[in-house]
């Protein structure tokens, strides 16, 4: 699903903000920002939750937050009060790491339960992504892991925590492909973690992902918009 | 600083298995087994292994210590209540809590220091370490962070959480220097050689965080 113009873009684009030690000012103007530019989402820190709902109010923005981030080595029903604290703050879309390590150890029925487990506190209309830290695994991992997730109701997987002093590697459109190729067609694929300019954002939504996650929407819509531009520009002179 | 004995430096270390993220249990098990031989201050391990190495590690006379709200303490403080009281359950002898450095860098000391006070109610008798991420703040920022620390009753500091954030002697020499012995201090983030480590007790701390506690001790890889 290729956007056509910058609207579609960052409908399809969660502005992200999960730093360390990013004050309310500064958090303040990402969000208001993303309201102007109309992302479907910002994600950002449980503590943030509440204050970021307050200005998101009455827009079309929403509010995602992240859960066992980002080393996702919480036992489930940690993982499950972190949720449901967060969506009674407000948070519209819930990003869960999963136990990692259950995925290198081939444990597919503990992620199933982390992720049902979380999934029975949504509410009506609220989403759960589930974060898969492809760059830690194994493709056959990272299948067993995406499949054990979407079994659990994960209604997205999500590639990379994006978490840089892990030292991991971007995500990459091989990774979405990936994923495409073994999950159920209502399973959304969120590309995350690298993906950080609009050839790869294009990539990755050619390979089949539906959401971005991403701490440069706003390099992208303008990258967007200016590779747009270009055609026309010489459509005109001409 | 001289020598100091392998079993003294020993004593002041938690170890931890760091390196590659999400080790499985088999890699635990086999660290578990590598440390057996030493008696450490403490392993320290993420919150869904603490009842595991309660079960396999304890038993060797060892505590356990593990992280809440860890690396970024952004949680809110309903969930780090909860992560705690289940890493209490699970038989967490120390607990590492980081601070809501967000609330801190905002100004809402309020928010920090109750926080901190009710976390430190809830452990009771248990060790408790307040991360307050020295690395990023300066100087006069990290000893108000500290102060906070110390008002909600917590005397026990942990400079940083790792994952890049690096200690430096100055950072434990400028919380000695203010606050005596009323406080005791964990060096953690960046410790990974026994000349980091003697640098380390030399400008005063008492614990020396590591991933490395072989190559600390001065013994290994």
């Amino acid at each position: 699903m290729m956007p056509e113009n910058e609207r579609q873009l960052a409908a399809l684009i969660d502005q992200t903000e999960l730093g360390l030690a990013v004050t309310r000012s500064d958090l303040e103007a990402f969000v208001a920002r993303a309201v102007e530019k109309r992302f479907a989402a910002v994600c950002i820190l449980p503590n943030m939750v509440a204050f970021a709902r307050r200005i998101t109010a009455g827009t079309q923005t929403r509010v995602a937050t992240v859960v066992s981030f980002p080393l996702g080595a919480d036992v489930a029903e940690v993982k499950r009060a972190e949720a449901r604290d967060a969506l009674e703050r407000g948070a519209d879309e819930i990003d869960m790491v999963i136990d990692v390590a259950s995925a290198r150890m081939g444990d597919a029925a503990a992620i199933t339960r982390e992720v049902r487990l979380v999934r029975e506190v949504l509410p009506e209309g609220a989403l759960l992504k589930t974060i898969i830290e492809m760059p830690l695994l194994t493709a056959e991992q990272a299948v067993a892991a995406a499949r054990a997730a979407e079994e659990g109701g994960a209604h997205f997987v999500k590639t990379s925590t994006g978490f840089k002093p892990l030292g991991i590697r971007g995500t990459n459109a091989e990774d979405v492909r990936l994923l495409r190729s073994v999950l159920r067609p209502e399973t959304a694929i969120k590309a995350a973690g690298g993906v950080s300019s609009w050839p790869l954002v294009a990539a990755a939504l050619a390979a089949g992902a539906t959401r971005i996650g991403t701490s440069s929407g706003l390099a992208i819509l303008a990258q967007f918009a200016a590779a747009n531009a270009a055609p026309a520009a010489a459509t005109s002179r001409a | 600083m001289a020598g100091i004995a392998t079993s003294e430096l020993a004593a002041m270390i938690d170890a931890s298995i760091g390196g590659r993220p999400a080790a499985t249990l088999a890699e635990m098990s086999e660290f578990y087994r590598k440390l057996a031989p030493y008696r450490f201050a403490a392993v320290e391990v993420e919150p869904h292994y603490v009842r595991s190495a309660v079960e396999h590690y304890r038993p060797l006379g060892q505590p356990i210590a593990t992280v809440i709200s860890y690396p970024l303490g952004a949680m809110t403080t309903e969930a780090k209540l909860v992560q705690m009281a289940r890493a209490m359950a699970d038989g967490a002898d120390e607990l590492d809590i980081a601070i809501d450095i967000s609330a801190f860098l905002s100004g809402d000391f309020t928010k920090v220091a109750d926080e901190l006070a009710t976390m430190r109610a809830l452990a009771g008798g248990r060790t408790v370490k307040a991360i307050y991420y020295a690395a990023i703040l300066p100087e006069d920022a990290a000893l108000r962070a500290v102060a906070l620390i110390r008002d909600a009753g917590i005397t026990f500091l942990k400079t940083n959480p790792g994952f890049g954030n690096v200690t430096t002697p100055a950072q434990i020499r400028a919380v000695r220097q203010r606050f005596g012995k009323t406080m005791r201090i964990m060096a953690s983030g960046g410790v990974r050689t026994h000349e980091d480590a003697l640098a380390m007790v030399e400008a005063g701390a008492d614990r020396i965080a590591t991933s490395s506690p072989f190559a600390v001790l001065g013994i290994g890889p």
